[in-house]
């Protein structure tokens, strides 16, 4: 009974002592302990976070590719996966393909003491794998985040040009970038859904000697994305 | 081992999924629309020649394989030509009565099938710029083979000049492919024969 009694007036005054000198618990334990978990912020705001996206869109030609293909490309797609910093930046990676083609009526092609007569196909197929950046305008949680981005990496072209069936392609790696505004919409509030849509300006230096000196085009796309933590 | 085998499945994916999105251009040609026709010509004034023969069969070569042909098809393709060159001016004459051209009508069809790599753009030594040279340079691998099967048929025909044959050799002043699909077709031969006439405005006697 007494030795009961000596333990409990011991548990009392170190009670007592704590109470007086907060220091005496851990600080990380202090904190964690008395931390309101609603004033704290998003996780998305706290720590990087990852984001998917997938967009389609459709393409306008300049400069010498419009010279080549005179046409919208209707077939634009573009699968990126990123690194959201908590700071107004993001660094990513970005998979996209682009796709022009056009043909002409039947014509006579004259080369030298050469004519052919037909009808010609010109199309290149660009298959680009980019490193990208964005800057965001506004928090990393934010509903609206508008952004602009900048992007450089490389594009297997794939330029192909038919007389008939007869072809002259060539098929070849370039350097290319691109730059673009967009903006990332959220579904919800502190959702992992959203709707992403982006305008960007294509450029590579690639050249095909005859067909094209360079490839330019803007874009415009939209599509979905993913992120979480 | 799992790890391997794992960075290999994504690399078999992606390529898959690449070689799937690629489109191909002249899926959607429609037969006629394919004809090819194809004329070289020398600097020759054709003027200064006004009598051609030529064969009354046609020449097949079928890869390696050489025959003569007398199909309706081959009858109607000689005729045709022989009418063209009439309305251009010249006189069909026998072999031996010493032409001035020799026109050779041939109907060649090559065929060639096999296995190749899978072409990869991405280690092309001849990156964009000359730079970047060497890099992936040794990764010349190419994990995936396609089948190829190619094959040509085309109408062709050839005139040589037997007026200023030099060295036991006849030039050739003029020749003429016709490609694409539906050239066998007998119906269409005519205008085949006409088309490859019709843009060699210049091979005519006066």
């Amino acid at each position: 009974m007494k030795k009961w009694l000596f333990l409990g007036l011991i548990g009392l005054t170190s009670g007592a002592f704590a109470q007086k000198n907060p220091d005496y618990y851990q600080k990380q334990d202090y904190e964690y302990r008395s931390v309101p978990t609603r004033n704290m912020k998003s996780p998305f705001e706290r720590y990087t976070h990852y984001q998917i996206t997938a967009r389609y869109g459709v393409a306008l030609p300049m400069g010498s590719l419009k010279d080549y293909t005179n046409t919208s490309s209707k077939y634009n797609y573009n699968i990126s996966g990123e690194f959201v910093y908590p700071k107004n930046y993001s660094i990513g990676l970005q998979f996209s393909y682009m796709y022009f083609k056009e043909r002409s009526p039947r014509q006579i092609y004259t080369f030298d003491n050469q004519d052919i007569s037909a009808i010609q196909t010109r199309s290149l197929g660009a298959t680009s794998l980019h490193v990208f950046g964005k800057y965001y305008f506004t928090d990393a949680n934010a509903q609206v985040r508008p952004y602009v981005m900048a992007a450089v990496g490389g594009s297997a072209m794939r330029n192909l040009t038919y007389y008939g069936y007869l072809q002259d392609g060539q098929n070849k790696a370039a350097f290319s970038g691109q730059l673009g505004a967009g903006a990332r919409f959220l579904f919800a509030r502190n959702g992992n859904f959203g709707a992403d849509v982006q305008a960007t300006y294509f450029y590579s230096p690639y050249k095909n000697s005859g067909y094209l000196s360079n490839v330019a085009a803007v874009s415009a796309s939209a599509g979905l994305f993913y992120r979480w933590w | 081992m799992k790890r391997i085998s794992k960075s290999l499945l994504l690399l078999v994916l992606s390529a898959g999924i690449w070689t799937a999105c690629e489109r191909d251009p002249v899926k959607d040609l429609s037969p006629k629309d394919s004809q090819v026709f194809i004329t070289n010509h020398s600097t020759a004034d054709f003027t200064s020649y006004k009598t051609f023969s030529i064969g009354d069969s046609v020449l097949v070569v079928d890869n390696n394989n050489q025959g003569r042909g007398v199909t309706p098809q081959d009858l109607a393709y000689i005729d045709r030509i022989v009418k063209n060159l009439t309305d251009r001016g010249y006189t069909k004459v026998a072999r031996t009565a010493k032409p001035d051209l020799e026109v050779t009508p041939a109907r060649i069809s090559y065929t060639q099938s096999g296995y190749v790599p899978t072409y990869n753009p991405w280690y092309d030594p001849y990156w964009g710029y000359g730079y970047g040279y060497g890099y992936g340079y040794g990764y010349g691998y190419a994990p995936y083979y396609s089948y190829y099967s190619y094959s040509e048929n085309y109408w062709y025909v050839r005139i040589a000049d037997l007026k200023n044959i030099k060295d036991n050799k006849a030039e050739v002043i003029w020749d003429a492919q016709i490609r694409g699909e539906g050239i066998y077709d007998q119906a269409s031969i005519s205008g085949l024969v006409d088309a490859v006439f019709t843009q060699s405005a210049y091979l005519k006697a006066k």
